[in-house]
């Protein structure tokens, strides 16, 4: 069997490439053509050069946005499913996407125009009610126990997404048919911004969470043998649970404030590297990142050329391709 | 020696699980907790392992306080071994016995020449070294317990500096399995305390496996203890009857050590 340090190099550099590579190549395709080397030129100055905003404007940002939900989501979701100890779990399943997508419904239908942390409304009050959901589910796993009953977790989490969604409805019932159209929009998961606020304010974030993701891959290995067996290794199991499910809810909230509730690429990707890379987390948790990030700027590329000029919400591509897999591993599975 | 001193515990503060409950594990010992379901066992367990700690009362580990060690320092010398285990993904007989290590790297350190090392003398004494690259999930229950019993074996080993009492803590590791792989892993606990050493605790509800493996006995019911001592003496009607409450008949094996045979309920 080959040390995990030499599987970790080859699988960090096998799977940046693939990202690498997705990343340059997606802004140059799209409905119109563009040449890079007029993009790049800088002797022409930015606002007499198309080229270079579609680039810069159009596509640059777009393309990073999609790496970066693709890496956040991938990976949290790796994360909620060594936390639960169950394969099926996805970022969503705790309730974040749902408190998040509440956030933006109230922004959409009632017009708010704040700003906050160099947000608009919408991604500011997503990323709020993602936080409120995920202080309410931590709260009700804690109060139980003096530890972090994954149980009452997974009861909380998945009562408050139905309880979410009934309030997404109640809300939406206030909404015009144009707020109601975004609204929609929203909810599909799309990639449709056109600025790098939204990717900088999300920055910080998702940089401290995949940090603490690092820390997490021998802890989340433990905790798949059994919780009493890992804190008779000597590891503080209650720790370890809280910060997975700190770390990833803020990770998959940031994701959300940017993309909305992009569906299955937290699923299938933990499981697709899993195949490839076994089920060591110190392997699966970079894998996924950088496969995620690479899967959903190639569903973005999908959603922006398929009917061009129309543009899909790139959750749409993800839901189609997701969904069949999904079922393909259920029944896999027994 | 790892001692419990009138350790008392309770998940919750009114309904004690143990009360008052004492017992020294020497050195190479094998000892049997012996005790119908719901008697404190596994409780006792945790407290011996340091995973727990007791409202009242100490537990010593060579004469320290367990309470004050670090819990990778104390995960260096005594492991446990549970019931059964289930794996949430699909690790390699491998990658299971490596997770053993843990408490011996830093928080971001990957594994060593010294750890492999320690892995696959593990597996060589437990006699699953063949099975190093199999699924976990894919073997009999014998297998997979012996493969755990690795895992333990390769947490409390360490070559360099450490002469201290290790202790490896199982509990009911085989009331899951099948007649021959209670055999296969009985047999693996009596070679690691013969020849590695080390000292064994063995939480059971079986009392003829606790006759024929332990040499020392701790019965104990509604968490208090009945009798202790030297298997022999502690195994007799009397304290069978105070720890079930069955009358039961006891036979002197002729290949030695004594077979117990449940009767009847006691006043039935």
């Amino acid at each position: 069997m080959k040390s995990v340090r030499r599987r970790l190099v080859g699988t960090t550099l096998g799977f940046g490439a693939l990202a690498a590579a997705a990343v340059l190549l997606a802004p140059l395709v799209g409905s119109t053509r563009i040449s890079l080397r007029a993009a790049f030129d800088w002797s022409r100055p930015f606002a007499d050069n198309p080229d270079a905003q579609i680039f810069f404007i159009a596509r640059l940002p777009r393309t990073l946005a999609g790496a970066s939900v693709g890496a956040l989501l991938a990976a949290a979701g790796a994360v909620f499913q060594g936390l639960l100890r169950n394969p099926l779990a996805t970022p969503f399943t705790l309730g974040v996407s749902a408190g998040a997508a509440l956030g933006a419904m109230l922004a959409i239908t009632f017009h708010w125009s704040f700003q906050a942390l160099g947000l608009s409304a919408v991604p500011a009050a997503a990323f709020a009610g993602s936080l409120l959901a995920v202080a309410i589910v931590y709260a009700l796993a804690q109060a139980r126990h003096r530890g972090l009953s994954t149980t009452v977790l997974l009861l909380a989490g998945v009562t408050l997404n139905a309880f979410l969604s009934a309030l997404i409805l109640f809300v939406q019932y206030f909404a015009n048919f144009a707020d109601t159209y975004r609204t929609l929009r929203w909810l599909m998961g799309d990639l449709d911004i056109s600025s790098y606020e939204p990717l900088l304010a999300a920055l910080p974030l998702g940089l401290a969470s995949m940090a603490v993701f690092a820390w997490l891959a021998r802890p989340l290995n433990l905790l798949a043998v059994g919780p009493d067996s890992a804190e008779s290794r000597g590891l503080n199991v209650t720790a370890a649970q809280r910060a997975a499910f700190l770390s990833a809810s803020l990770a998959t909230g940031a994701a959300v404030s940017i993309g909305g509730p992009i569906g299955f690429v937290g699923i299938i990707i933990p499981h697709l590297v899993r195949l490839i890379v076994g089920p060591d987390h110190r392997l699966v948790l970079p894998a996924a990142a950088l496969f995620g990030a690479a899967f959903l700027v190639g569903c973005d590329v999908l959603a922006r050329t398929l009917i061009a000029p129309i543009e899909l919400p790139v959750g749409v591509i993800t839901a189609l391709v997701g969904g069949p897999f999904f079922l393909w591993l259920l029944i896999r599975r027994r | 020696m790892l001692s419990a001193h009138d350790v008392w515990f309770g998940y919750d503060a009114r309904s004690p699980v143990l009360r008052g409950v004492s017992v020294d594990i020497a050195s190479r010992a094998l000892v049997g907790i012996l005790g119908p379901n719901g008697s404190g066992k596994t409780t006792l367990l945790r407290l011996l392992a340091g995973t727990r700690s007791p409202q009242r009362g100490v537990v010593t580990l060579d004469g320290a306080p367990v309470a004050a060690q670090s819990r990778a320092a104390l995960a260096r010398r005594i492991a446990v071994v549970p019931q059964e285990t289930q794996l949430a993904f699909d690790y390699s007989v491998a990658e299971v016995a490596m997770m053993g290590r843990y408490p011996h790297l830093g928080a971001f350190e990957i594994e060593g020449p010294l750890d492999a090392a320690a892995v696959h003398a593990a597996l060589a004494a437990t006699g699953t070294g063949h099975l190093a690259d199999r699924q976990f999930t894919m073997l009999s229950g014998g297998e997979k317990q012996r493969v755990v019993i690795a895992a333990a074996l390769a947490q409390i080993s360490d070559s360099v500096e450490d002469t201290g009492t290790r202790v490896l803590l199982l509990d009911e590791p085989t009331a899951s399995l099948d007649l021959t792989y209670q055999l296969e892993v009985l047999s693996v606990l009596q070679r690691l305390n013969a020849e590695h050493g080390l000292s064994i605790v063995i939480s059971t509800h079986d009392l003829n496996l606790a006759a024929s493996l332990c040499r020392t006995l701790l019965l104990i019911r509604d968490g208090r203890v009945v009798a202790a001592g030297a298997s022999e003496a502690v195994l007799t009607q009397d304290s069978i009857r105070a720890l079930y409450g069955v009358d039961a008949e006891i036979v002197d094996r002729p290949s030695g050590g004594r077979a117990i045979l449940p009767v009847r309920r006691t006043g039935s």
